[in-house]
Formats: structure tokens, C-alpha cells, sequence
């Protein structure tokens, strides 16, 4: 059995050779940056095992980014439902309050951690678990590119994950480059229920994205006070006043409750607005918009440039 | 339970329930309801020019006559002028079925929270915002409405033996409650994305009231004030005690049950539309039987009077103090109420 193992040895040595040179022509001319896996994007410094066997994802993004290099999970938070495949993998709770015992039944020797979720828990979890865990930020389009980069790296599909971040950077360059000189005014709500309206800044996730894209946010001042990073409370009074030429809206609640754009066509105080009157509400996924930064960044990408400025955006594919 | 203050002025009451009042007393109550009135109008004018997007005087009485600009047309007129009319006649519900209440079980700490009205109202309103979240709030009103009917009607047939009597209607308010209450709280922790929405249902608030809250709102207030102060006299009688009313010639029974469904159809309705509004119905009364007395003749529609100003106002510091974060009016009257409360309970001591 011995002289089929070493065959085998030395044409998977060679291919990757062949891998490698084939990668090096290519990576010619954009200057990739280095991924730097010993502090995460908390601060904190991080000894990640070099190849990882079980990894546990604590929130949806990170679920997704994990599928979106190829590396699958070795548990997810109860509600990270995509892709289809992470909805057979063991779950250990919610994202915002995970199951300590759940986890370390999972027995992970990787932990990746949401930033935006997580910065109080890494601490304390990873003293008490004694596994290496590793925080993410993905507060912006450009911080799924990097994520993407930093969760291939870990692990162990860093070509996946480089393949990835060039193809959504190279998507929303194509997409800038075709932005006209003026956006129109936008507002990204999200109906609270009982009358309560949030909206968000240009510090969340969709904000950011909307920024990118030349859009003008109507919420600028407002202290952050929702629990969707960058969501603040916004009043009927400052939409009335504010007048966006569009509105994003986005539903929170599960099947059966009212949608955020049915509640805005049925406040009467909103009946003069210029987006309602000019059709210009539009219910977008609150999931890859707002709840689950990542990898679905692309369809955002997709989807948003048309609504913003269809003469621009309609006929492409 | 027994009040030996609200008693002996209950006693000084009986000479206006049956003789006319002295001139002098007359006045005196009677320029207490026109202040409490000219108060109102100022708090209107006053809550409807406030808000999170600056409007100027000017500007705003343009709005109201529809002159100003679309924008401000709008928030003047959609926006807040129909929450301050709501939350004017909310105010003004609680408060007189406060009265009401306290003089039918005499009482002095009956209020539209303790005899199950607004335990039924909040267990059908949170029962359709767990179960049924698409039904327009055209149908959760009345369901609410017919909710808090029911409650305090519950109440009432646990207290009859043959009749009412004030202390088991009382008691059996606060068993119907706590068994409702149990209930809605139940269906709050079962359910993860309603809950809040519920809780800020149960505090009670007027975020986001319209004019479609206030034509649901008039004809129960129409009803339930003009009834109020037209048995105002009635009231006085029954408050002296069951013994006397019988003997001054009152049909007690029927008259308890009158006037018990006419504060429950102003509390219900009023909480049906606003939510749980905490306080309001139990402070605002004996503030008033402070300034002018226990005769329900004017203690009626002063304390209808005062307690739509405690909201207009309330709810103007709600929507402005914390801006952008509202605060449900419900927290404030409950944080103004207490310490107002304990005050009044120290001075009448």
C-alpha cells in the first residue's frame, strides 16, 4: 500500500505547485492586503489554531460569510436560517444571549464572533471555554469584503475567501462608476409597532451601503438608540419634514405581522409624501439588509442601485 | 378601607344633594371649573405649537387654519392636533370614571385599574396583538372597549349577593385583575417579538394617534360625559352610604349599576384607544375634591377638566423631553402621579 500513497504524495505536491504558479501570474496586478489573524477587529490579540476542524459561528453574518469561502460551521445561533444548509446544523441559542453549554458541547476549537454583537461576551467566553475566539466587524460594503478575506484566511479557504471579496469589490466598483453626480434623498425605516418608527443612520450597515451608493440619508443627527446598531427612533413629525424622495422600508416581525411599508400607506399623515405619491416606498428583505450583514451584501447590490435610480440602473440584467 | 375625611366631607355633601348650594360655595367651585377650562384651552394651544420639529407660532396658527406650508400643514394638523384632542378626552375619561368609581364603591382608591375594567381591555388588546396582528385598529377598539366592559362586569357579578356592596365590588375588582392581568402577562412571555409592543401597550401611550383614534373615541365620550354629569346628583346621594341614600328615596342597586357602566364605558373606551395610562384616574379626583369639595356636580367636570390638562401635558413632555426617544405617557403620569399622590394622602392626614 505504501508506493500508491507516495504517488499520490507527490501529484498533489506538483498540482499544488502548478496552483501556486498559476495563482502567482494572476495576482499580478492588484496588491492584496495582508490579513492579519493575530488581532481581530475588536483590538484583541487572537492565537487562531492554523487549520481549525471545528468552528463555531456565534451570529447569522458570520454563518454566512463561513459558507460564502466554503468552510461549514460547526454551530450557528438559532436564527441563521441561510444559506439552506445552516438550517440542519446544531444550534446554541440566540445570537444575543448564546448558550455557554451548548458550545462547548460543540466542541470547537475556533470560536468567530460577531463585533457588532458580541464585544462584551469574547472575553469571558473565551477564559471560560479556553478556545481562541475571533471578532468580526461587518458594519459596512466594504467590511464584508475584509471579512470575507479574514474568515477564509481562519478557516483555511483563504482562496475562496480572496476570490470572494475581489468579485463583490469589483461588482460595487462597477456600480460607482456609473452613479450620476446627484443621489436622491432616502430614508430606511423600519415600522416598531404602536406608532414607533426607527430609522437608520449612516453608521449602520445599510447606511453605509446607501452612502456608497450616492444616496442622501434623511437621519443625521439622531442618537443611536435602537437595538439594530446605527437604528435611531425617528418621529412622524421629522419624516413629514424631511420629505425623502425614497423610501426603503424594512419588516421586523415574523409571518403575520403587518408589513412596514402597509403601516406608512396607512398613516394619513403620510399621504402627502413625495415617495408615497410618487410609488417610491419599496419593502425590501429586513434580513439582508439590516439583521444579517454579509456575504448577501451582492444582492443589496443588486436590488438598491435600480430603486435609487432606475433611468440608471432598470435595463441592466 | 375607611376614610374618615372623605366621610365627613362626603356628610357636609349631603346638604348640596338635596338643597340648593349657597351662592358663595357655588361661585367658588364654579370659577374652579373655568379655570380648569381656560388651563385646557392654553394646554392645548400651547402641546399642539410643541414638538421635534420646530414650528413657530405663526406658522402654526396658519397650520391649524390649513394657510401654512404643505409640511407644516401636515404636522400640525395629522400629526398633532388629533394626538392632543385624544389624549385631551383620554385624560378627561380617566379622571371622571375615577370619580365616579371612588363615589360608587366609596372607596378612595377605586380607579378604573382596580375594578377589572382596564385588566379586560388589556388582556383583549394584547390578545390581539399576540394572535390577530393584521386586525385594523378600527376592530382591536372596540374589542378592547368590549373587553373592559366585560371586565368590570365580571367584578360586578362576583360581588352581587342579592347586591353590590361597595367594599366586595372593590375587592372582587382587584381578584378579576390580578386573574386577567396573570393572563395577559402570560401571553407577553410567550412571545418573543410582541412582547414589546405589548408592554408599551399595557404602560399606555399616544404615539402615533390620529384622527381615525379620535372619531373612534368621540361617540364614547359623548355618551359617557353627558350620562356622567347628568346622574352627577344621583352619585352625591350614593355616596353617603347605602342606608341614607335608601332613605333620601334612591333606588340604590339600580343606580350603582348605572353609574359603575357609565364609568366603564368611559374608562374602556378610553383605555381601548390609549392603553393602560396609569394614575391618572386615581390621583386627578382627589386633587380635585381638595380644591372645591366632594359635591360631584362640579367634582365631575373639574376633574374631567384637570385630567385632560395632566395629559396634554404629560404627554407634551413625553414626545419632546427625551426627543428622538419617546417616552410612553403612561411612565410619566405614573412618575408624577406617585409622589402628587403620596403628598395629597400626607396633607388630608
Amino acid at each position: 500500500m505504501k508506493p500508491p500513497v507516495r504517488l499520490l504524495a507527490v501529484v498533489s505536491i506538483l498540482s499544488l505547485l502548478l496552483a501556486a504558479c498559476g495563482g502567482g501570474t494572476e495576482e499580478k496586478a492588484p496588491p492584496t492586503p495582508p490579513v492579519d489573524l493575530t488581532r481581530d477587529d475588536l483590538g484583541r490579540s487572537v492565537a487562531p489554531p492554523a487549520s481549525p476542524q471545528r468552528v463555531v459561528a456565534l451570529s447569522p453574518t458570520v454563518v454566512e460569510l463561513m459558507f460564502a469561502v466554503g468552510a461549514t460551521p460547526a454551530g450557528r445561533p438559532s436564527s441563521a436560517d441561510y444559506p439552506e444548509a445552516a438550517k440542519s446544523l446544531p444550534n446554541f441559542g440566540t445570537s444575543y444571549a448564546p448558550s455557554l453549554e451548548a458550545i462547548a458541547a460543540m466542541k470547537p476549537d475556533l470560536i468567530i464572533a460577531d463585533a457588532l454583537i458580541h464585544q462584551g461576551l469574547v472575553d469571558g467566553f473565551q477564559s471560560q471555554l479556553g478556545v481562541p475566539i475571533f471578532a468580526v466587524r461587518v458594519a459596512s460594503a466594504a467590511d464584508v469584503a475584509h471579512a470575507l478575506r479574514v474568515v477564509g484566511a481562519l478557516t483555511g479557504k483563504r482562496e475562496a475567501g480572496e476570490t470572494q471579496a475581489k468579485a463583490l469589490e469589483t461588482k460595487l466598483a462597477g456600480i460607482k462608476a456609473k452613479l450620476p453626480a446627484v443621489g436622491p434623498s432616502v430614508l430606511v425605516v423600519v415600522a416598531a409597532g404602536q406608532g414607533q418608527f426607527v430609522a437608520a443612520k449612516d453608521t449602520s450597515y445599510i447606511g453605509s451601503i446607501l452612502k456608497e451608493l450616492g444616496a442622501k440619508n434623511i437621519v443625521t443627527t439622531e442618537p443611536e438608540n435602537f437595538r439594530f446598531a446605527g437604528f435611531s427612533d425617528f418621529s412622524q413629525e421629522r419624516i413629514v419634514e424631511k420629505n425623502p424622495d425614497v423610501i426603503i422600508a424594512a419588516s421586523i416581525g415574523p409571518p403575520g405581522q403587518p408589513k412596514t411599508t402597509d403601516i406608512l400607506k396607512s398613516t394619513p399623515a403620510f399621504a402627502s409624501l413625495k415617495a408615497v405619491k410618487e410609488g417610491r416606498v419599496y419593502e425590501v428583505d429586513a434580513f439582508i439588509y439590516i439583521q444579517s450583514a454579509g456575504p448577501r451584501v451582492s444582492l443589496i447590490l443588486d436590488e438598491l442601485p435600480k430603486l435609487l435610480y432606475p433611468t440608471v440602473f432598470a435595463a441592466a440584467p | 378601607m375607611k376614610d374618615a375625611a372623605l366621610r365627613q366631607a362626603q356628610a357636609g355633601a349631603l346638604a348640596d344633594a338635596v338643597a340648593p348650594a349657597s351662592p358663595r360655595g357655588l361661585d367658588r367651585r364654579l370659577l374652579v371649573v373655568l379655570l380648569a377650562l381656560g388651563v385646557l384651552c392654553v394646554a392645548v394651544v400651547v402641546s399642539i405649537g410643541i414638538g421635534p420639529v420646530y414650528i413657530g407660532p405663526a406658522t402654526v396658527v396658519d397650520a391649524l387654519l390649513g394657510n401654512a406650508d404643505a409640511t407644516s400643514n401636515v404636522i400640525v394638523r395629522d400629526i398633532r392636533a388629533p394626538r392632543v384632542l385624544v389624549g385631551a378626552m383620554v385624560g378627561a375619561s380617566l379622571a371622571m370614571a375615577g370619580a365616579m368609581l371612588q363615589g360608587v364603591t366609596r372607596n378612595p382608591l377605586a380607579d378604573p385599574h382596580i375594578v377589572g375594567i382596564s385588566a379586560g381591555a388589556g388582556l383583549v388588546a394584547v390578545a390581539c396583538i399576540v394572535f390577530l396582528p393584521n386586525l385594523p385598529v378600527g376592530v382591536v377598539q372596540p374589542l378592547a372597549f368590549a373587553g373592559g366592559f366585560a371586565g368590570g362586569g365580571l367584578a360586578y357579578v362576583m360581588a352581587w349577593r342579592g347586591g353590590v356592596s361597595p367594599a366586595r365590588l372593590a375587592l372582587a375588582g382587584i381578584a378579576v385583575t390580578s386573574m386577567l392581568t396573570a393572563l395577559t402577562s402570560a401571553m407577553l412571555v410567550t412571545s418573543a417579538f410582541s412582547a414589546q409592543i405589548g408592554l408599551r401597550w399595557l404602560i399606555g401611550g399616544l404615539l402615533g394617534r390620529s384622527w381615525q383614534d379620535f372619531r373612534l373615541l368621540l361617540p364614547y365620550f359623548a355618551v359617557g360625559s353627558v350620562v356622567a354629569l347628568a346622574t352627577a346628583r344621583q352619585l352625591n346621594v350614593i355616596a353617603l352610604g347605602d342606608e341614607l341614600a335608601t332613605s333620601l328615596g334612591q333606588r340604590v342597586e339600580r343606580t350603582r349599576l348605572l353609574l359603575t357602566a357609565t364609568a366603564a364605558l368611559l374608562a374602556s373606551s378610553a383605555v381601548s384607544i390609549a392603553g393602560l395610562v396609569g394614575f391618572l384616574g386615581l390621583i386627578i379626583p382627589h386633587l380635585v375634591r381638595l380644591l372645591i369639595g366632594n359635591d360631584y356636580r362640579f367634582l365631575l367636570p373639574a376633574s374631567a377638566l384637570f385630567g385632560a390638562v395632566l395629559l396634554v401635558v404629560a404627554d407634551t413632555a413625553a414626545r419632546t423631553v427625551f426627543d428622538p426617544k419617546e417616552l410612553p405617557v403612561g411612565v410619566l403620569t405614573a412618575l408624577m402621579g406617585g409622589p402628587v399622590f403620596i403628598l395629597l394622602v400626607r396633607r388630608r392626614a
